[in-house]
């Protein structure tokens, strides 16, 4: 799969943001657990 | 107890027998000479002698991880120090952007986003405790600084430098009293490696 410019950027951003939400929960002394599904 | 070591709790004996043992096995040690495992045993044994070491068993596998890392960040504060924990460290440099000069509105942009993601781990960490990052902010800000004559400044109780919060308690506290520490290398390389992190991406931006 190839994508370009603008749409490569909105799926890059995506993918950070989905992945930095996982580990904020985990964070500090009071943290949520995060559950982990393998593809 | 195990299927290859048994543990000893609270084990006594003279001190002129185990300073015996301690000799015996330096004889060993020297004796062992070229053979690296028996040196290594030896070692290991002489340690536990001379109380040196601590054993710590930990019972789950979960709290065995967290043990692990905990020890990690002790060798890594005692190698190159600590500062204030939870989030305050790189909450409490952003005074340090306000006196930055910016040439022009693309670095001003970036300050400003250096400025956001400064505030970012604390906001995180209080917020996933539930509580309001406004009014901490406020509580680190606020109270303790009153304004005082010369007199007052150079004999009165100087202001907290660690003031934080502990979202245990829901307290502001010195955070560096009441132990709540980060090693200042792994909050350092963090910042460095997010700012990594981010020139790459923004470096993808107009190709």
């Amino acid at each position: 799969m190839t994508t370009h410019s603008e749409d490569a950027r909105r799926r890059l951003l995506n993918g950070m943001d989905s992945l930095a939400r996982a580990v904020a929960t985990t964070l500090g002394p009071k943290p949520g657990s995060v559950a982990l599904d393998r593809q | 107890m195990t299927k290859d070591e048994t543990a000893i709790v609270q084990g006594g004996g003279k001190s002129q027998a185990i300073r015996r043992q301690i000799e015996e096995i330096k004889d060993e040690i020297s004796r062992a000479g070229a053979d690296p495992d028996a040196r290594q045993i030896a070692l290991r044994r002489l340690a536990n002698l001379c109380g040196g070491t601590a054993t710590i068993r930990v019972g789950s596998a979960e709290k065995k991880l967290h043990a692990e890392r905990a020890l990690l960040a002790a060798r890594t504060a005692v190698e190159g120090g600590v500062v204030p924990g939870g989030g305050i460290a790189l909450f409490n440099t952003i005074a340090a952007l306000n006196e930055l000069d910016t040439d022009g509105e693309d670095e001003a942009l970036g300050v400003t986003m250096v400025r956001e993601a400064l505030q970012a781990p604390l906001r995180t960490i209080v917020g996933n405790a539930g509580q309001d990052v406004e009014a901490v902010k406020a509580a680190i800000a606020g109270p303790s600084r009153p304004k005082r004559g010369l007199l007052g400044a150079l004999f009165g109780t100087r202001p907290s430098k660690h003031l934080g919060y502990d979202v245990l308690t829901g307290q502001s506290v010195d955070v560096v009293r009441v132990g709540i520490i980060d090693p200042a290398q792994v909050v350092r390389s963090a910042l460095e490696n997010a700012a990594s992190a981010a020139i790459t991406i923004l470096g993808q931006l107009h190709t």
